[in-house]
């Protein structure tokens, strides 16, 4: 049972968040600078980037919560924050109904430039990130795993 | 079946729904499959293996490749799909630049936005280019470059500026 107020705290710096990545953002283990850019519809920007928390989730859950993807980045915080960019990390617990929280690592990465009024800040701050992602492997992702929720 | 041709769409006008989805590699122009050995030599970009290899220079099936990969991307994932609208203002404007300077070509790596536009994405030392078509007509193309800590960025970029960005590219 997850406690109601689980994830509505705020990220600290020691965190460590999960970027899930699609097939073409993670070839070859390279992380593409498309995984830290707001999705765009139309002529509007989402808001912010969706991550999750490793307090709370494996890299496995997390790229497989959002319908299976194939891989997953993981960034510390305080190296977000320490980017001259104003990038940050906010909680974003997912409430069920009864307005129960049930999904307490979801976060966001906010502050990121907007792709449609600013694209060049947009991509340079997707290649700063890209610096400081790392792509979860494999292995380290089935060793996390199996520390944390045991061989099955 | 729609077919694309060097020749025809030399000039750079762009023509909507010029490359069709059900485009298979045998409908490809003669004059791009003439400069093709073989079909299994077209998966390079595929995962495992290398998305870009500068070292040496990019044989001319390369550019076939790339085409045929656009062309099949949206097969892959239905949940990541390109517009017919940017997939073929980037086959356009690519196509365009293959015909200037073919020896210069090298395929990128080939992405969505999350929203229906295509990302292609060049990469050589600490240099990277990034030609974006938005699903959008309303919103511009652009061709973002950065070399460390320095960025630029070209709205509305010509075939004539990703040669010449291919050339910067490939400089030392």
């Amino acid at each position: 049972m997850i406690e109601p107020d689980h994830g509505i705290e705020a990220v600290e710096c020691a965190e460590v968040i999960y970027r899930a990545l699609k097939k073409a953002w993670s070839r070859d283990e390279q992380i593409a600078p498309e995984a830290f850019i707001r999705r765009v519809h139309e002529m509007e920007a989402e808001e912010a980037v969706s991550c999750f928390r490793r307090k709370f989730v494996t890299a496995r859950e997390c790229r497989l919560k959002l319908r299976g993807m194939p891989a997953a980045a993981s960034l510390h915080v305080g190296r977000i924050r320490d980017l001259p960019l104003g990038i940050d990390v906010k909680p974003d617990p997912v409430a069920g109904e009864n307005s129960v929280i049930v999904e307490p690592g979801h976060c966001l990465l906010i502050n990121l430039p907007d792709p449609v009024g600013d694209s060049e800040a947009a991509e340079f701050a997707a290649s700063q990130l890209v610096k400081i992602a790392r792509s979860v492997s494999q292995a380290q992702e089935e060793l996390e795993h199996m520390e944390r929720r045991g061989a099955n | 079946m729609s077919t694309i041709s060097v020749a025809a769409h030399a000039a750079g006008t762009y023509q909507p729904s010029l490359y069709a989805s059900t485009m298979e590699v045998g409908s490809l122009p003669v004059d791009l499959s003439r400069r093709t050995s073989r079909l299994d030599s077209d998966k390079s970009t595929e995962a495992g293996q290398a998305w870009t290899s500068w070292d040496s220079p990019s044989p001319p099936e390369s550019f076939h490749a790339f085409c045929t990969e656009v062309l099949q991307y949206n097969k892959e994932d239905e949940d990541d799909q390109i517009a017919q609208n940017a997939r073929d203002a980037a086959l356009t404007l690519t196509l365009n630049t293959y015909a200037s300077v073919p020896n210069k070509w090298r395929s990128p790596r080939i992405a969505t936005d999350g929203g229906g536009g295509v990302r292609l994405t060049w990469k050589s030392g600490d240099k990277e280019m990034r030609a974006v078509f938005p699903a959008s007509s309303r919103r511009a193309h652009y061709l973002y470059s950065e070399q460390g800590e320095g960025h630029s960025m070209i709205p509305n970029f010509t075939a004539a500026t990703l040669s010449q960005k291919l050339d910067w590219l490939l400089s030392k």
